[in-house]
């Protein structure tokens, strides 16, 4: 059997006593932080997830920030596409007006005149902005992409009659495709979404094999010309070409519908992974109100039972009972 | 036949013997909370008939004892678990330092309730990619700048918290080799007087609890064998055989290593390296380079692999970006200067012009999504040694690190008390003093002075009948 020396019980019953407050303390803190752990090292497993799922809600959010501005683009860029399709239907049934046998002169001026009211339309739409910035400027978007100088149309400083130096590239936005570049350090494409929707691309340039221009806007002055000089011969041509441009831009409109609608498919599933990982944290970080309490008043107990107890251990000796 | 005085001899002795045994019990009780005072105890021994006269004679058949005598005033300890205690001290004292150390870098790294590095990383992260979504736009060139500068001063105030837990690290191994060298000029004065007294025959117990309690002292410091001489003296050794009474120690260091070293009274100098105590446990914080250890260097992962890691961390952070922002490598336009956690800062270009950062190489944003890119990408190990990972993650990973080495350590250094305790308490409950038992004793040696008394009057009558009223018939 041991010999138990007063020491020994002093000593103790204070390493004891310490350890209880030390542990008091400790749940005393959790419960006031509503945290599971308040050091990595207390529990460095849930440590090391809670930094993962830190790290994802961060980037989910940024995700969510980016898909919201591209979607507003696309938006932008879709209200304009719309607009300049209306536009042509416009322009394409004033043409067929005036090309009717029983228009005078004087009426085929007036539709010459209603053309250019068109024409500043399409140019008005070729320098849409929203916000700050100018959605068909390519990969410029911050300064009018379009300018018109005695009468030729310029794209970025290029007359869009001339059939190339167009700058086409692409503006990304990383919304959690998996970022990558090629060994050149270009973007994969695929790999980020592409906000630019360059007016070039839009509006046409250059000529065709007929020696029409691809610009809407030129295509349209050409028919104005027609009317201003009641010479209708080469109309049928203009119209087929605005037919043909017509139809491209039915294209881009679908384009932007389909990245529209992918980017809504993204926002959705974004936010399936916001509450999932937001839950994740809620798990591995926050501590039960409830079980906090349930551990602390538990601690509390035991540390006033050791109180207590020291009060009859300490106090007496043989040397009480002794006559 | 023997002497008619011998009763009063043997109850003389008994009177002598229970007036030193109630004087010990009084030393003991006095000595109830006295730190390292060992419980005495007076050994008494019953002295035998012993005539050496008689040598060639039949002893008588009546051949009684003398009395009693005091042999010796004893301390009641046991010496193997003295080594136990001592070696348990020495294992304690190793992972509480260790963990001390451990969870002040912890303190520096930890980011679960603020943020730290990695939250500025991801801060960084996204002032970039609200750089790429605004192309051109000064006020996010500068507010990527500003995140920039923000990331160096994390470099920079962790460069720092590292240097002053260094220095407090420092501090705290001077003082103990201090304390060694004066616990060792304690010990030589000690076994010395013990020297002496032993020549002169008898050793007081209150210097051996001196002692001891040095030995214990030195115990924690760093691991001891302590062997005893004929003399009565003590030799200490600890690891590669260094006899450490005869040793000054003193702090030196050797290119990144601190390291302790010992003069011995001949004056030659050898580097000492204990395998466990505080001073061992201050060595591994100090110079545990982890895996960047080169030949000689400690791999316990300690101050200087953080060092390192952040160096190296800062200056792959700086390289990669300022490559980046270099499109002809003929004219560098470096985003950043400096290549440690200390020193780097943006550059001042930079801190000139928020613009200075190329957004755009062929097309618009594209060298800003090669920026994005990089803090996504692993980390060319073969440029950059000892990252591993993306930037964030290597930043995970070191707070990773210590988080699960601290704990660890919290529980090895938790075991190690509990040990430490259990043999602490074996061994008090030898050595130390009991009141009760005290009490006991008191009782038992008063009740047997006073029958020794009573046995002195008994003797006293018995006589008294045999001198003045023997031979009287008549009278």
């Amino acid at each position: 059997m041991m010999r138990i020396t007063n020491k020994m019980i002093n000593t103790n019953y204070l390493s004891n006593l310490n350890s209880n407050l030390d542990n008091l303390n400790n749940l005393r803190q959790k419960a006031a932080a509503g945290r599971s752990y308040l050091k990595a090292s207390e529990n460095p497993a849930a440590a090391l997830k809670a930094y993962q799922v830190r790290q994802n809600l961060s980037r989910i959010s940024l995700y969510q920030n980016n898909v919201g501005e591209a979607a507003s683009i696309m938006t932008e860029v879709e209200t304009a596409v719309l607009e300049l399709n209306s536009t042509i239907t416009s322009i394409s049934e004033n043409v067929t007006r005036g090309r009717s046998g029983n228009y005078s002169e004087q009426d085929r001026a007036n539709i010459a005149e209603v053309l250019s009211n068109f024409q500043l339309e399409l140019f008005d739409i070729a320098n849409y902005r929203s916000a700050d910035k100018y959605v068909f400027g390519g990969s410029k978007m911050l300064e009018p992409p379009f300018n018109l100088e005695s009468g030729v149309l310029y794209y970025h400083g290029i007359d869009v009659n001339s059939n190339t130096g167009f700058d086409e590239s692409s503006i990304y936005y990383d919304i959690g495709l998996g970022l990558k570049t090629t060994a050149s350090g270009q973007i994969k494409e695929g790999t980020a979404f592409n906000i630019s929707f360059p007016g070039s691309e839009v509006f046409g340039t250059g000529t065709d094999t007929n020696g029409l221009p691809n610009n809407i806007f030129n295509l349209v002055g050409k028919m104005i010309e027609a009317f201003n000089t009641n010479d209708l011969s080469n109309l049928d041509s203009y119209v087929d070409k605005l037919e043909s441009i017509a139809e491209n831009i039915t294209v881009k409109l679908v384009d932007v519908g389909q990245k529209s609608s992918f980017l809504s498919f993204l926002t959705e599933r974004l936010a399936g992974n916001e509450f999932n990982a937001t839950k994740k944290q809620t798990e591995i970080e926050c501590i039960d109100a409830a079980e906090a309490i349930v551990n602390f008043n538990t601690q509390e107990t035991a540390y006033l039972a050791a109180l207590a107890m020291g009060n009859k251990l300490l106090q007496y000796s043989l040397l009480d009972y002794m006559k | 036949m023997g002497s008619s005085f011998t009763g009063l001899r043997i109850a003389q002795s008994a009177l002598a013997a229970s007036q030193i045994c109630l004087d010990v019990t009084g030393q003991n009780i006095a000595n109830v909370n006295t730190k390292d005072y060992t419980r005495q105890s007076a050994e008494l021994n019953a002295v035998n008939y012993n005539n050496s006269v008689s040598k060639f004679a039949q002893p008588p058949a009546t051949n009684k004892g003398q009395g009693v005598t005091v042999a010796q005033i004893a301390q009641i300890r046991d010496k193997l678990l003295d080594v136990k205690v001592r070696n348990c001290h020495s294992n304690y004292n190793t992972t509480s330092v260790i963990l001390s150390g451990l969870s002040d870098i912890e303190n520096v790294f930890d980011e679960t309730d603020n943020s730290g590095l990695n939250a500025i990383l991801g801060d960084f992260y996204s002032q970039l990619q609200q750089l790429s979504n605004n192309a051109g736009n000064t006020g996010y060139a500068s507010m990527t700048r500003s995140a920039a500068q923000k990331v160096c001063q994390v470099f920079n105030q962790y460069a720092s918290q590292l240097s002053q837990i260094r220095d407090e690290q420092m501090a705290s191994l001077e003082i103990a080799v201090e304390d060694i060298n004066t616990v060792i000029s304690k010990l030589n004065e000690v076994n010395t007087q013990i020297k002496d007294q032993s020549v002169r025959g008898s050793i007081s117990n209150e210097l051996l609890d001196d002692r001891n309690s040095y030995l214990d002292t030195l115990s924690k410091y760093m691991n001891i064998t302590v062997t005893a001489q004929n003399d009565g003296t003590v030799k200490v050794s600890s690891t590669g055989n260094a006899d450490v009474l005869d040793s000054t120690f003193s702090i030196s260091q050797s290119g990144d290593q601190v390291v302790i070293q010992r003069t011995d009274t001949g004056g030659t100098l050898a580097d000492f390296l204990p395998d466990e105590g505080t001073v061992a446990g201050c060595l591994h914080i100090l110079n545990g380079a982890g895996t960047s250890a080169a030949a000689g260097e400690s791999s316990f992962t300690g101050l200087l692999y953080y060092n390192r890691a952040l160096d190296n961390f800062a200056a792959a952070f700086a390289g990669t970006f300022n490559k980046i922002n270099t499109l002809d490598p003929a004219a560098p336009a470096n985003l950043f200067t400096g290549t440690t956690a200390n020193n780097i800062s943006i550059s001042e270009q930079w801190y000139a012009d928020a613009n200075y950062i190329v957004v755009a190489d062929t097309g618009t944003n594209d060298n800003v999504i090669k920026m994005i890119n990089a803090m996504e990408d692993e980390v060319d190990e073969t440029i950059y040694p000892g990252i591993t990972g993306n930037f964030e993650g290597f930043a995970k990973t070191l707070m990773d690190t210590i988080a699960i080495d601290t704990g660890y350590y919290k529980d090895i250094n938790d075991m190690n008390k509990a040990i430490l305790t259990s043999a602490a308490n074996q061994r008090e409950s030898i050595m130390g003093v009991l009141v009760d038992e005290e009490t006991v004793n008191l009782i038992s040696y008063q009740k047997a002075y006073q029958a020794a008394a009573r046995l002195m009057t008994v003797m006293d009558e018995t006589l008294d009948v045999l001198i003045n009223r023997m031979g009287v018939v008549g009278r």
